[in-house]
């Protein structure tokens, strides 16, 4: 059946390769359209990507607005403060880790006798190395201790490393000079994609070893941190959101003159890369202008197509009449149909999937950025995880589907609605 | 070749019915394509416009200051010069440098980056009510770094004209302030509270990225006893050590920067720790715009191959239905050159029937304003340029859509053709 099925699909694109191949390259345009859509402007911000590798059950907070109690309007707005944090968030119960980091700073990095580089530092505590997977080339991390202490220890990154020692062997426990402090080299990790801009750095350091310039802010609210909640599961979420508010509550009551404002944090993935500023991103019109979207470029397509289908088919209506007068029902003939156009169409999907690669890499600079790496110097790169995801095939599979049933569907209707005798009749 | 149009027209009248419905098809595809077309073509108009700055070969120098317990940090009590004696010393250093064109220092001005921070100021002439405007707090070096010329094209002119007691003003300040008067030597005032000071010059307009429209600006001068007096290492993060590169010099300028001149360039506890190019703040500033036009220019694309197969398969389809037409034509004499470049007339010439009402529709879509003027105004050059393209591209879409069909419509015996009568 299927054997037949293909050897008269492939027929028929032989008798017509024009068209056949304009409805390739028609499907496989649109659905490679959608599949980009989807993936880097949604689930590529929600996915799983080493070492995030909790992305999905972790909350972001990184902004919080002061306002003033009395007369309820805002003050000024800004990144969190360490007292804020622990009020707030690592006071709560539900989680399972609380990760405090501060963003990424340029620092001069250098070894005595060999050239200084440049090296973008990020500032941690001890539990970021157990919310991502980091892989390590040599050493372990900083531990509670050593965070707590206060410890001058380093984690460099393979590429920083080689730069500054021009090879990787043995580094543990040598020294190196970050803006002029020394630390001692505790570990070796492989290099992150700068397009995780939670984990991405070329060093990774206590914020507890250095000084850190705290914003003066209205009654220490705001600071220069950022934290990130790690929900034990996904069901967690809602708890860990009621209990946020309730330590909200109990904040504002300590605090003189000025209550905070969370701006609907905390947020999960795709809300956190969305949101540049403290406001809450429009999530709703978002969500609305890209379905409009995928459904004018599934459909402006499908009607094109459409009309392809039904000049094809209205050729080989002779044939379709010899089929019902041989007792085919209109099912059957409905269905060849179908399946016939479905050979393009996969044909369609798989090009879609070629295109989706291309463009990805064409366009990284602009997918791949983070606004939290606002004028730093990183180049992303696309993760292997965008590329080779089953959820590409899923995608590009499914919207084939709707695109074939789209174009073929009516010409199909029409073709085995004709009667045998109209199907031998000349136009 | 009038004949050949006299009769083409006629065999369109003849079939008037089914090409009215072609007609009006085309209408509504030609005014869409034309609303993308102008969006798109509006948009890369405007990102190639002089912006009044050329940032090429310019990069910011970070400081950054030692804290206690550093290598080589000099205690505060040892310490004779302050911070901003440092900054004016290590600046110096900059400019001697063989490969440094020029140096320049600002507050809250650099291109792109100063958008974030905003230093913006209200401008009073006589009872004026005030304009706000961008305040440009800059060294005259400024001018040589980032190449603002004056409205005579001169750079040295803006140079000699910013002193303490002037201010260097856009043309656009010019028209909203003081009208048409001769501004240069006239007082104008900065802030409500401010003392007046003298225009000393007119510089080009600036525009605040490559996508924004221009916006009124003014210069004043940023002196060295300024900085010496009011900068403290607290405030690195304020000034603007600004720089351009000579061109030839320009090649992996940052790591050459970094590992090779930045250890000879600290002064006391001062280090410089990071160049950044202008053009990073800038793919930032105008990323959004940019990924705007490559998703417009995607949908222009996408639009273009669907038009093109929409006509494809009318053309293929009407093309195939009059073959009979075609074989009688052929086995009357006409040869096949001739058939194809009537069908390919036949084409044009319903386009150009279609886009009589279109010009019509796009006409009053431009001038009730819901094409975009943020950027550019609607005006007759941008009405009649964008339908011209729109025509031209509908053109070849028709001919590259006509062609194959007529191509095996052309192939055939007049014979086979006419077997169908």
């Amino acid at each position: 059946m299927y054997k037949q099925l293909l050897k008269q699909a492939w027929y028929t694109f032989l008798e017509s390769p024009y068209q056949g191949c304009i409805t390739i390259l028609g499907t496989g345009l649109s659905v490679s359209l959608i599949v980009s859509l989807l993936m880097g402007g949604f689930w590529g911000k929600m996915m799983n990507i080493s070492p995030e590798n909790h992305r999905t059950r972790t909350l972001y907070v990184k902004w919080v607005g002061v306002e003033n109690k009395e007369t309820g309007l805002g003050v000024e707005d800004g990144f969190l403060s360490l007292q804020t944090i622990r009020e707030c968030f690592q006071s709560l119960e539900t989680p399972e880790e609380v990760v405090v980091t501060s963003p990424l700073q340029a620092q001069i990095a250098s070894v005595p006798g060999r050239k200084q580089t440049r090296c973008l530092v990020s500032f941690t505590d001890d539990a970021f190395w157990r919310i991502f997977d980091f892989s390590f080339l040599a050493g372990s991390p900083y531990d509670k201790a050593d965070f707590e202490a206060g410890m001058r220890k380093v984690v460099l990154s393979e590429d920083m490393a080689r730069s500054l020692f021009g090879d990787i062997k043995d580094l543990v426990g040598k020294q190196v000079l970050l803006n002029y402090h020394m630390y001692t080299i505790s570990a070796i990790v492989k290099n992150v994609n700068p397009y995780l801009s939670h984990s991405y750095g070329e060093a990774w350091i206590p914020y507890t070893s250095t000084h850190i310039r705290e914003a003066t802010g209205t009654e220490g609210i705001t600071g220069r941190y950022k934290c990130q909640i790690l929900a034990r599961s996904h069901w967690d979420m809602g708890k860990i959101r009621r209990e946020v508010e309730a330590k909200v509550q109990q904040y504002n009551n300590s605090l003189a003159d000025h209550r905070i404002n969370l701006y609907r944090q905390p947020d999960i993935k795709v809300v956190e890369e969305d949101r540049f500023g403290p406001r809450y991103p429009d999530m709703r019109e978002s969500v609305i202008s890209n379905a409009i979207m995928i459904l004018v470029i599934l459909l402006v397509p499908a009607i094109n197509l459409s009309g392809f289908t039904l000049s094809r088919m209205r050729e080989r209506k002779e044939e379709f009449g010899v089929r019902k007068a041989f007792g085919g029902t209109r099912i059957t003939v409905f269905w060849q149909v179908i399946w016939e156009n479905m050979v393009y169409s996969i044909m369609g999907g798989l090009l879609a999937i070629l295109f989706y690669w291309v463009t990805t890499f064409f366009l990284k600079d602009m997918v791949f950025i983070s606004g939290s790496q606002w004028g730093l110097d990183v180049t992303p790169e696309v993760p292997a995880e965008l590329i080779f995801n089953p959820v590409v095939f899923l995608l590009a599979f499914l919207f084939c589907l709707i695109i074939n049933l789209l174009s073929a569907g009516l010409p199909a209707w029409k073709i085995s609605s004709l009667t045998v005798i109209d199907s031998f009749k000349a136009d | 070749m009038k004949e050949i149009i006299k009769h083409i027209y006629t065999i369109v009248w003849n079939q008037r019915r089914t090409n009215a419905w072609l007609c009006i098809e085309l209408s509504i595809i030609t005014v869409c394509l034309w609303y993308v077309v102008d969006f798109t073509g509006i948009f890369w108009w405007n990102g190639i416009q002089p912006m009044g700055m050329n940032v090429q070969h310019t990069y910011q120098v970070n400081l950054e200051e030692k804290t206690e317990g550093s290598v080589g940090y000099i205690e505060p009590q040892e310490k004779s010069t302050t911070a901003g004696e440092d900054i004016l010393q290590i600046v110096e250093r900059i400019r001697q440098q063989p490969s440094i064109e020029s140096v320049s220092l600002s507050v809250k001005s650099q291109p792109y980056i100063s958008l974030m921070q905003g230093g913006y100021n209200q401008l009073y002439y006589e009872d004026s009510p005030g304009l706000w405007a961008r305040h440009f707090r800059v060294t005259p070096s400024f001018f040589d770094v980032f190449q603002v010329h004056s409205e005579t094209g001169s750079i040295d002119q803006l140079k000699e004209a910013l002193t303490r007691q002037s201010v260097i003003i856009t043309p656009d300040v010019v028209e909203k302030v003081i009208g048409n008067e001769q501004a240069v030597g006239r007082s104008i005032q900065i802030s409500q509270e401010g003392q007046p000071v003298q225009i000393g010059a007119i510089s080009v307009p600036l525009r605040p990225t490559d996508y924004q429209k221009m916006f009124p600006s003014f210069f004043t001068l940023l002196t060295e006893q300024e900085i010496v007096n009011e900068m403290s290492a607290g405030d690195l993060m304020n000034l603007e050590i600004c720089i351009r590169v000579k061109p030839d010099a320009d090649k992996d300028y940052k790591e050459t920067f970094i590992t090779e001149m930045a250890p000879h360039l600290s002064v006391g506890n001062l280090f410089l720790v990071d160049i950044r190019s202008t053009y990073i703040y800038r793919e930032r500033m105008i990323g959004y715009e940019k990924a705007l036009l490559v998703v417009r220019a995607l949908l222009l694309g996408f639009l273009l191959i669907n038009i093109f197969l929409g006509i494809s398969g009318t053309f293929s389809f009407r093309t195939r239905q009059r073959r009979n037409e075609l074989g009688l034509r052929i086995a009357v004499g006409s040869s096949r050159r001739n058939l194809y470049y009537l069908l390919m007339l036949e084409g044009i010439i319903l386009l150009s029937l279609a886009v009589v009402p279109a010009l019509f529709i796009n006409l009053n879509i431009g001038l009730t304003e819901l094409v975009n003027v943020y950027w550019v105004d609607f005006s007759l050059l941008r009405y009649i340029g964008g339908m011209v393209a729109t025509y031209v591209l509908m053109c070849l879409m028709i001919i590259s859509g006509i062609w194959y069909p007529a191509y095996t419509t052309m192939k055939l015996e007049p014979a086979e053709a006419l077997r169908y009568e």
